[in-house]
């Protein structure tokens, strides 16, 4: 029987959400930021077999359970490694189709799963330049399935479509995980639909903060809520990362 | 060995002078590990300009040179600071408003650029790819061209993305350690330290540690760059920081993150470069800013790995 946590922040279920969407045995693709918290509590949880590649060039099948290493280059993690390789081979996995799953944190994501990492606004006048794309150029194009992680559902970040900079372009299966909800692409139809909400979210508002006519293609699921023990890994992840400055929104550490 | 080698090493003031010009490409090396800060602190400081610079990813490294005005073209994959993640105050202002100057961002993908620098290394006009296709990295900005194309492969009807050599002017690395000949040797995380550092035309070889010849084949596979290419060697000891250093010493995780908090005005930015780059004179001064107590927190504990029988 498996005891559920009743009190959580949004965030702290798209992390739990994102991180049961890594199977045990996976081979994943492991990213910056809240994927990598995702990537860790799953290592830490239900998934202790998934093997790990690195954009540094390393893979890992083990990553340290007392504390969360800082990012993917703390030098925690080389010495547990199954393979200290260049960038461009742990690359090379991608371009293989070795990668079974990757998530990756999005800016702002359109329902095709087209993905601006670099700009907002226009791209020779921006508002806002953005950090670019790194490695998700070809992460997205070239692993078997994607989870994006949005941690704001909003209209102008989940948008009906890209146009002003195209970074990375989703080539295959995808999934969305947001504060909200679950989105996942629908081959049929061709664009994200709305798969599963979290507990106690309407879908009304969903469709509200979704910049595109979003449609659901058979029944509407309700992810379960955090189990108590998917809670204390998520909580004691974040307040590992932000014990090493990562920067959270008050709103979202509040039961830490 | 002998006299004639050991001329290769050099004070950071030196190599620069001697090996940079303005308007260099230049390859500075650094995932996170063995960053190549002295190196670039000194393009600062002799007041390098127009350089075009090229890293996977530039980080903080790379928003210092932009603020400092060294460079107005950078071709690079990502920059932020990853600690946060926040912003890369100077990168931004560059971008969004042209101080200090208008910026030429050459936008690249992480596997894009790693494959020019290995196209670059092995002296080959492009290699092939299979990711970019429909992205905007392709063709924008628009003054740059396409920086990538489809051929159709000579020996199938498979259509394939291609991308070209760089081949940079110059490049740094920093590195654990390195024989007077110029043979370094990096271990931790590599990144695109290898294939970067090969493509360049001339190589500075930055250094935790001198060490003898004999070291240098305890473990060849660690080679980085090998002696016959290497020009310069600068021994810097902590010529990483803030960035880590396996074996050496680790990230300094609370200097990366003020570092955005104290650079998000153009004052705020000034005031910082003046601390840590113009009111020192060398990696040595800025470690006196940096302080004792400070290393010593950031100092790594020691790991020996790795003995394998090499016998024959």
């Amino acid at each position: 029987m498996v005891e559920y946590c009743e009190e959580y922040t949004d965030f702290e279920m798209m992390l739990v959400a994102a991180a049961r969407e890594i199977k045990d045995g996976d081979t994943v693709f492991n990213a910056f930021q809240w994927p990598f918290l995702a990537v860790y509590m799953a290592f830490n949880l239900h998934a202790p077999n998934i093997s790990m590649v690195f954009e540094t060039g390393t893979c890992h099948d083990f990553m340290p359970l007392n504390k969360l290493p800082f990012s993917l280059v703390d030098p925690c993690l080389p010495p547990t490694a199954t393979l200290i390789g260049d960038s461009l081979e742990a690359l090379a996995f991608l371009q293989r189709g070795d990668i079974d799953v990757a998530l990756l944190m999005a800016s702002i994501l359109d329902k095709y799963g087209n993905c601006n990492t670099t700009v907002i606004g226009n791209y020779d006048k921006p508002i806002v330049r953005l950090a670019g794309g790194g490695g998700a150029t070809e992460i997205a194009a070239l692993a078997k399935r994607i989870v994006w992680l949005m941690d704001e559902h909003s209209p102008q970040r989940l948008v009906e479509k890209v146009e002003n900079f195209i970074t990375d372009v989703t080539a295959n299966e995808f999934a969305i995980i947001t504060p909200l909800c679950t989105l996942r692409f629908d081959l049929e139809l061709r664009e994200a639909c709305l798969a599963a909400i979290h507990p106690n979210v309407e879908v009304e508002e969903i469709k509200q903060k979704t910049g595109w006519d979003l449609k659901s293609v058979g029944e509407v699921i309700v992810n379960d809520p955090p189990s108590i023990q998917e809670i204390e890994v998520c909580r004691r992840t974040i307040k590992d990362a932000r014990d090493q400055f990562y920067i959270f929104k008050p709103e979202w550490i509040k039961y830490i | 060995m002998g006299d004639r080698m050991s001329e290769k090493v050099m004070p950071m003031a030196e190599a620069v002078k001697k090996f940079v010009s303005n308007g260099d490409l230049i390859f500075l090396g650094g995932f996170g590990n063995c960053m190549t800060y002295s190196a670039a602190h000194e393009l600062i400081r002799q007041g390098k300009r127009n350089l075009k610079i090229t890293k996977a990813a530039g980080g903080i490294m790379f928003d210092q040179l932009i603020g400092a005005n060294v460079t107005n073209y950078v071709i690079t994959s990502h920059i932020w600071n990853g600690i946060g993640p926040q912003p890369a105050w100077n990168f931004r202002r560059a971008v969004e408003k042209g101080i200090p100057e208008p910026l030429v961002v050459n936008e690249q993908s992480l596997f894009g650029l790693n494959m020019s620098y290995f196209a670059g290394y092995m002296n080959v006009p492009f290699m092939p790819i299979r990711s970019l296709i429909g992205t905007s990295i392709v063709n924008m900005p628009k003054e740059l061209g396409d920086k990538a194309a489809i051929i159709k492969s000579p020996f199938s009807d498979e259509e394939i993305c291609v991308v070209p050599a760089i081949k940079p002017d110059i490049g740094f690395i920093h590195v654990q350690r390195v024989d007077i000949e110029g043979n370094a040797q990096m271990w931790g995380v590599i990144g695109d330290a290898r294939f970067g550092i090969n493509a360049c035309k001339k190589i500075v070889v930055v250094t935790e540690e001198i060490v003898d010849r004999f070291v240098i084949s305890e473990c060849p596979e660690k080679t980085m760059a090998v002696g016959f290419r290497v020009n310069a060697i600068v021994h810097e000891p902590w010529g990483g920081h803030p960035g880590a250093v396996q074996g050496f010493y680790n990230t300094d995780l609370e200097y990366t993150f003020n570092y955005s908090q104290e650079t998000e005005t153009v004052e705020g930015w000034e005031k910082w470069l003046e601390k840590w780059v113009f009111n020192v004179e060398d990696r040595a001064e800025y470690l006196k800013v940096l302080g004792i107590e400070k290393m010593e927190q950031l100092r790594a504990k020691s790991l020996i790995k790795g003995a394998v029988n090499y016998g024959f």
